[in-house]
């Protein structure tokens, strides 16, 4: 019995490349939606809004606070549950049974990401100077203005690095999305394994993929920084 | 002759493994799979499968140890040697065969088409009724190779949906509706259906007849468990364990 | 132009101000002096609500404010009669110098952005910094910063600019440039109501001075009245103790030339004003 399958190793490659779009689908999905809730949850709770305030601090404990894994199964075995509910209650027609899978993986991985996302730029947007917001209001603007204008953009300066390290991490989670028999590139490699009753192989492969993405998130990230310090002019540390 | 000589080679290869005065051997099973291995209420592992293990190694004087494996990593744990065999309705391929060792047969079922209770249908046509379904099927099991060998012949008219092997997942995903069917050991259901009121049933004729075998590593060590085991086996068929055990689990005797 | 009645404001348990009225014609400048912790700064962002008075009433022009009862509507209108100058200069580090000035009148004001780019630019000119549009604050020194930010309010064209202690941040060199923008703009006939500690500043360019000690005005009048006709003690101690300490109040000013230094940063200040 060989140590290593090379000829098996190189031919899973093409497998695993076929469902890349799956893993990537997820990540960019879940990362976006995710900093938009983010940055609602953040500035509920940086003006404490009454009421919604209390609201995100319990979800982000919650979300922050249960595995990943936990939250997938609640997605998907729990709404079909409260949409049954609901259906009992007021009549809906919404048959849940034919929403995709991949769906609650959206949902539960924004759930849970946004959570991370939010103290994130909750402090990234604390680290900016009260002043900025001062000068902002000072010429008239509204606070939404100035936050949009001045304060953001900043903001998102401070939180890139943040961000980036985020998304390497989620691009990772996506492998939990086969628990749900959702067929990304972890649930591939275990076809494959289970197929060619070679696991080795084909788990050394699917690592250097994963690795590969993230490097290119690394890649871009950097990128990203570079342009978006671009007001921190000469006096700026380089990022590495 | 050559039976004798295995194993006095196989007691000899056991003897090198430990002192203790009992050998231990450690079966990976899924314990999600009712009625051949999962937890009874105590949470203490039972089932067919279970039972049988430990009668045969109560007749070669081994200490059974069970030890509770998801089954997309079953064979995986059984080349890292997290265990010495595995019981879990394993059917025979010539894939695995190449690359493990079968003990003798324990137990012969049919594959059939499982549905919800409340699905209309014949199903008399076998895999061809499948064609356009939603089908659930375990990462790897003999059923999905079956269904994958169907799809490489009729242009992947089933829609398999792949899932980690354990069975009660793919049985809830009937009754929601997520899938339209699965296929799997026949027996299942019956325990399922009753003890657990899973809305499923099963349709058609079984369409394979396979038996279900132990599965070892190919190596020495291996090679002396499968012999010992297969003198635990053919102990039990000879005085009516094995049929006393089916009749006990499923209602009939399925040992042939 | 300004008025101010019974302005009151606590910070916790803390009384910061008790009762304050202060008028400001138009084209006046009112100086503030205080010791720190006076609420001399907090008076003055009580003009354009970064905080909210407890109580009392606030006139700018025709629009009269009750403090108590601030409305969002009231907020924006004030603000949008007023700009602020700060210690901290509070450039927005995002944008360059052109685009800080700009930002305002773009955005608030809804000025077509190609006439706001000349605006601007025409107030750069004016504070000296005609060759430095596209820098970044963080490309920019504290002096020009300061007179960037100045621009800024300049270029919206308030009835009235707050300056909270615009030179306190400053290295004594270049202060003086920055007073000279300040005086340049007191010239033109702008409405300023400026705290500051720099006396020479105060009794050159004030019409009105106004000493605070511990949350109420004690003193006020014209420079000549309070710096040499002194009354009260408060008042005398403080500005013997910052004849000591801080800068330079020698005295009566010095007839003819300016005594403080015109020059600026590298770039150029403004020629001195001349008595």
């Amino acid at each position: 019995m060989k140590l290593f399958d090379f000829q098996f190793f190189l031919s899973t490659f093409p497998e695993l490349a076929r469902v890349i779009p799956v893993t990537l689908k997820i990540t960019i999905v879940a990362m976006l939606a995710s900093v938009v809730t983010a940055l609602a949850v953040a500035l509920v709770r940086i003006y404490r809004i009454p009421g919604l305030r209390q609201l995100a601090a319990v979800y982000v404990s919650f979300a922050r606070g249960t595995p990943m894994l936990v939250q997938i199964y609640l997605s998907y075995y729990g709404i079909p549950l409260v949409v049954q509910f609901l259906r009992d209650k007021y009549g809906w027609n919404l048959d849940v049974s034919q929403i995709p899978a991949i769906v609650f993986i959206y949902f539960a991985f924004t759930f849970n990401v946004a959570a991370y996302l939010s103290e994130t730029i909750r402090a990234a947007i604390l680290a900016i100077d009260k002043g900025q917001m001062e000068a902002s209001l000072s010429v008239g603007m509204s606070s939404l203005q100035g936050l949009r204008r001045i304060v953001l953009p900043q903001a998102l300066a401070v939180a890139l690095p943040s961000f980036g390290n985020t998304a390497i991490a989620l691009v990772k989670d996506t492998s939990l999305a086969f628990m749900i028999s959702v067929v990304e590139m972890m649930g591939e490699a275990k076809i494959l394994g289970a197929r060619g009753l070679r696991f080795f192989e084909v788990y050394v492969a699917v690592a250097l993929v994963y690795w590969a993405i993230c490097i290119i998130i690394e890649r871009l990230v950097a990128l990203g920084e570079k342009r978006v310090r671009r007001f921190e002019g000469l006096s700026a540390v380089r990022p590495s | 002759m050559q039976i004798l000589r295995t194993l006095a080679l196989a007691a000899g290869i056991l003897g090198t493994l430990s002192a203790a005065p009992r050998q231990t051997v450690t079966v990976g099973t899924e314990g999600v799979y009712a009625p051949f291995t999962f937890l009874d209420e105590k949470g203490v592992i039972t089932g067919y499968d279970v039972e049988v293990v430990q009668e045969i190694a109560r007749r070669v004087d081994l200490d059974a140890k069970f030890v509770p494996t998801p089954w997309d990593s079953m064979f995986l744990a059984l080349d890292a040697r997290k265990f010495d065999l595995v019981a879990n309705q394993i059917s025979r391929n010539p894939q695995r065969a190449e690359k493990y060792n079968f003990s003798n047969d324990y137990l012969v079922s049919g594959a059939q088409i499982i549905v919800r209770g409340d699905r209309a249908g014949q199903f008399s046509h076998g895999y061809a009724d499948l064609k356009g379904l939603k089908v659930g099927t375990g990462v790897g099991s003999n059923y999905s190779k079956h269904l994958e060998d169907f799809n490489q012949k009729n242009g992947k008219a089933i829609d398999i949906k792949y899932y980690d092997g354990n069975l009660t997942t793919v049985l809830q995903d009937i009754v929601a509706g997520r899938l339209d069917a699965t296929v799997n050991d026949r027996l299942t259901v019956g325990y399922n259906a009753k003890k657990l009121g899973t809305n499923v049933k099963v349709v058609g004729q079984p369409l394979d007849f396979e038996p279900s075998y132990f599965v070892f590593r190919k190596d020495a060590q291996g090679g002396a468990l499968t012999a010992l085991f297969n003198k635990g086996l053919a102990d039990l068929k000879k005085d009516g364990t094995l049929a006393r055990l089916s009749q006990k689990w499923f209602g009939a005797d399925f040992t042939r | 132009m300004i008025k101010l009645d019974d302005i009151w404001k606590a910070f916790h348990h803390n009384q910061v101000l008790k009762g304050i009225d202060l008028e400001v014609r138009k084209g006046e400048v009112v100086v503030l002096l205080g010791p720190s912790g006076s609420g001399k700064s907090t008076l003055l962002r009580c003009i354009n609500c970064l905080e909210r008075a407890d109580k009392g009433t606030i006139r700018i022009g025709d629009l009269e404010v009750d403090t108590a009862q601030l409305r969002k509507p009231q907020i924006a209108a004030l603000r949008r009669k007023t700009t602020m100058v700060f210690q901290n200069y509070n450039l927005f580090r995002n944008k360059t110098a052109l685009e800080n000035v700009m930002e305002g009148l773009v955005v608030v004001q809804g000025i077509p952005v190609k006439v706001a780019r000349e605006r601007s630019a025409a107030c750069l000119d004016k504070v000296g910094l005609g060759d430095r549009f596209n820098h970044f604050p963080s490309q920019l020194s504290g002096g020009q910063q300061q007179r960037v930010g100045i621009a800024r309010a300049m270029a919206m064209d308030p009835e009235v600019i707050l300056f909270d202690e615009p030179t306190s941040s400053l290295d004594p060199e270049v202060v003086g440039g920055v007073l000279d923008v300040m005086k340049g703009l007191a010239r033109d006939g702008m409405t300023m109501v400026v705290v500051t500690h720099e006396m020479a500043f105060a009794r050159e360019v004030a019409n009105h001075v106004a000493f605070m000690d511990g949350g109420v005005i004690v003193e006020e009048g014209t420079p000549a009245q309070v710096f040499e006709r002194t009354r009260e003690l408060r008042t005398r101690a403080f500005l013997q103790r910052v004849r000591r300490d801080g800068p330079a109040l020698a005295g009566p000013a010095p007839a003819g030339a300016a005594a403080i230094p015109g020059a600026g940063p590298a770039g150029g200040g403004l020629p001195a004003l001349q008595r």
